[in-house]
């Protein structure tokens, strides 16, 4: 980044200042082996392996995958509540909160408990993977003595 | 928040000028409504911290005529724009889509074809209703004109949906995140690296995933980057809609009917089989079966037209903060090139 700012603004060198020290983060990427539903890969990155177990980094990304899962399942209800809506010219969009949604918040209130049970203690932060588009989970490394 | 921004762009007017752009496009037609006098503090959405302005510049690099004049006015007016400090994601969007009602309503940013279509949708059936329903009413059967009324408000609240709401656009990440994953962070600066793709295994079939240079990120399958929106979409949900030249399909179809049947033998035969229209027309399955197939030609058409729908990705009417947008930026591609 440095570099490139620096050849780009011209004179814009003057004003750089060492940044502060962020926390490093590593992405663990989309599952697309069963589709495109929201997965996530369970396999441990070697830059964590020194912090968290697999076993235990696995069943957290799971629970995760789970939630998603179930929220792209088709259901009989869900079927008649997007036919009615769309007889009513998407009218029912207003009334009616799509159960996606409520799954979102599901993960949300997961990547909270998660970060407070697994990750907090280890000295990583998990990102909800809402905050990055569902393209990937943020498993960030903080710099704080554990 | 703002100081860090002014210290910055008084080092370097370039910087200054580059960065506020950077920052928000919409901020500076904002500001300079209601403020016209501190053009160059609204910009930075008071979110431009050191590093968004060096950002910009890098993307940037063109120096503004009057970069030199913004800079002075921030270094003297800082003004705490309290509407600013909390910038919501719609406001430091920075895609070609248009937001309307705070981020509530979508469209491209072409006009002509949608207020073209429109107009031809109620001309029609204004003259329809005039000057035919009376008769039909009568002599025919109330129920013909009450269906066609109907048939009305479908089309007009389809269109409405189509042409208002997210098509679809995936979140751009940030440059470091990208670099992240492909691993081989820029060794030349102001050049564009190698394209580069990845290899997913989508039940047992292989689908390349290419890079996008603008989103940062790996195109999931299904996903293109369009040129309406300067946005990765999602081609599976709507994609294709915020096309301009759709609300035109959707006119000739509405006043012509042999096209519907057309039209619609072919995108029934592509929910049959599971395959979006992006990908038809790009031939991507044509001698495979969809790896999205779900089994049964109708259970694919009931899960496609009915079945669960992912809301938007963009969650416009949260905080910016929330989601890291805030030090994003456009990357004009042919500048770049051209200053190579
Ligand atoms: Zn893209």
């Amino acid at each position: 980044m440095a570099t490139q700012t620096s050849s780009g603004g011209g004179d814009g060198s003057g004003a750089q200042q060492p940044s502060p020290p962020a926390p490093s983060a590593i992405f663990i990427q989309r599952d697309f082996s069963k589709g495109t539903t929201p997965r996530f890969a369970t396999t441990l990155p070697q830059q964590l392996a020194s912090k968290i177990s697999a076993e235990q980094f696995a069943h957290a990304i799971t629970q995760i995958n789970d939630v998603f899962e179930e929220a792209e399942a088709p259901s009989l209800s869900l079927y008649m509540t997007n036919v009615l809506s769309c007889l009513t010219g998407h009218l029912l969009q207003f009334c009616v909160e799509n159960p996606y949604e409520k799954r979102f918040r599901e993960v949300s209130a997961l990547t909270e408990q998660l970060n407070q049970q697994v990750f907090g203690p280890k000295g990583l932060r998990m990102v909800d993977p809402l905050r990055r588009g569902l393209r990937a989970i943020e498993i960030q490394v903080l710099n704080v003595a554990v | 928040m703002n100081a860090t921004a002014v210290s910055s762009s008084s080092g370097s007017s370039s910087g200054g000028g580059g960065g506020g752009i950077g920052g928000s496009r919409k901020g500076t037609s904002k500001a300079s409504s209601s403020a016209p006098s501190v053009s160059g503090t609204g910009n930075g959405s008071s979110s431009s911290t050191k590093r968004q302005a060096s950002r910009g510049a890098g993307a940037h690099g063109n120096v503004h005529d009057d970069g030199e004049v913004k800079a002075s006015h921030s270094a003297v007016v800082v003004m705490p724009e309290q509407e600013h400090a909390h910038p919501k994601v719609y406001e430091v969007y920075t895609g070609k889509s248009k937001l309307w009602c705070g981020g509530r309503c979508i469209t491209g940013d072409n006009y002509g074809a949608i207020i073209f279509s429109w107009i031809m949708i109620l001309l029609a059936s204004t003259l329809f209703f005039v000057f035919t329903a009376p008769f039909l009413w009568r002599d025919l059967s109330p129920a013909v004109v009450i269906i066609c009324a109907y048939l009305l408000y479908t089309v007009v609240a389809n269109l409405l949906w189509a042409g208002l709401t997210d098509p679809g656009i995936c979140p751009r990440a940030l440059r470091e995140e990208g670099d992240n994953i492909i691993r081989l962070p820029h060794t030349k600066p102001n050049t564009r690296p190698p394209p580069r793709q990845r290899t997913a295994m989508i039940n047992g079939q292989e689908v390349q995933m290419r890079y996008c240079f603008t989103c940062h990120q790996y195109r999931m399958p299904r996903d293109t980057h369009c040129g309406v929106t300067d946005d990765c979409v999602d081609t599976v949900g709507k994609g294709l809609a915020k096309h301009p030249g759709v609300p035109v399909v959707v006119f000739i179809t509405f006043v012509t009917f042999f096209p519907i049947s057309g039209l619609v033998t072919f995108h029934v035969a592509l929910v049959r089989s599971a395959v979006s229209t992006n990908e038809s027309l790009k031939l991507r399955f044509d001698n495979v079966e969809s790896p999205y197939h779900r089994g049964h030609p109708f259970k694919n058409a009931v899960y496609t037209l009915f079945g669960p729908l992912r809301p938007p990705l963009m969650r416009w009417r949260e905080l910016a903060s929330l989601y890291d947008l805030m030090h994003q930026h456009r990357e004009p591609r042919r500048k770049q090139r051209r200053r190579r």
